[in-house]
């Protein structure tokens, strides 16, 4: 009987090297982005269906969303998308000063959006947008912008919970990058969060359309 | 860096095509520079192809995945032909009201 061969450095016993490690975390990760795609596809279904039944009332409905908010939230979703792309790259190269500052970044601009998200909800609820019996369109059309309303605070709402679970996420790489975890040879946490936190900016890029864009009159 | 940044001044850049174009009543190019932008942020933030083989089927799997569901979910809605109700008793007689005759 032959002895199980030893663990490669900073890896796992049943890896063969470290990247091979960092390798399966990251399609394990795709893995999950996979169910995520089928999660949010369903999200976008509805928006096709309820909107090729009820065009006028979609039109009806985005004509009163925010494109200013909406549009400097999408601005601000890149922008930490861009910054946590950065961390990444400083994680291979082992900087974990840059990591945590990095992560740090991409926490605030997620913050923002949120903030701006709750502004945005807000100003919804004063306008009588929420869908039910003291909802503030009317006309012919009414029906069709209330089943907007359904699917806007629900597909946001969804959009917003992977925001928070994405953020505590990130502030644990930020956490372990301050405690300087991370090296040229070990960034694997760094890389799957940057892959989590660009596929959230990927929802939010199909969502932003679908909400402010493609149906205003 | 570099690559990074122009890809973020690339998405910038269509997110204001995207506004502009909707102040301009035409919004449905968005169908257009949203593709795009996906592309862009998970070619060069997420670098799918970079990544492993397994991991880049698992993103195939799930675009694939994806275009059945709303591909075969939307054929119903696009296809479906609406015939109005026949409300005269004429219907019964095996007579079609012009109400009735498909569009």
């Amino acid at each position: 009987m032959t002895e199980p061969a030893a663990p490669t450095a900073g890896a796992g016993f049943q890896y063969s090297s470290a990247r091979h490690e960092a390798d399966t975390a990251v399609a394990g990760m795709w893995l999950f982005l996979a169910s995520e795609m089928l999660f949010f596809g369903g999200v976008v279904f509805v928006w096709l269906v309820l909107h090729l039944g009820h065009p006028r009332g979609f039109a009806l409905a985005t004509a009163h969303t925010n494109l200013v908010i909406g549009s400097i939230n999408t601005a601000l979703l890149l922008t930490s998308s861009f910054v946590m792309a950065l961390a990444v790259r400083d994680g291979q190269r082992g900087d974990n000063r840059a990591v945590t500052r990095a992560c740090l970044l991409t926490l605030l601009l997620g913050l923002a959006f949120l903030g701006l998200k709750g502004l945005e909800w807000f100003l919804d609820f004063r306008e009588h947008l929420f869908p039910g019996a003291l909802f503030g369109l009317h006309g012919p059309d009414q029906g069709g912008a209330q089943m907007f309303y359904a699917w806007y605070f629900v597909s946001t709402a969804l959009h917003g919970v992977h925001m928070l679970g994405g953020m505590g996420l990130v502030a644990w790489v930020a956490w372990r990058a301050s405690r300087l975890e991370f090296s040229r040879h070990y960034s694997t946490p760094v890389e799957v969060m940057g892959l989590l936190w660009s596929f959230i900016d990927l929802v939010w890029l199909v969502l932003y359309p679908l909400i402010y864009l493609l149906a205003r009159p | 860096m570099i690559r990074l940044a122009l890809a973020w001044a690339g998405l910038l850049l269509l997110l204001g095509i995207e506004v502009a174009a909707t102040l301009l009543h035409a919004g449905w190019m968005a169908w257009a520079a949203a593709p795009v932008m996906v592309m862009l942020v998970s070619g060069v933030f997420m670098q799918v192809l970079q990544a492993s083989p397994l991991a880049r089927i698992f993103g195939l799997a799930g675009l694939f995945w994806m275009a059945v569901l709303l591909g075969l979910g939307s054929v119903d809605f696009l296809a479906r032909q609406d015939y109005p109700v026949p409300l005269q008793t004429g219907a019964a007689r095996g007579e079609m009201p012009a109400a009735a005759v498909p569009r």
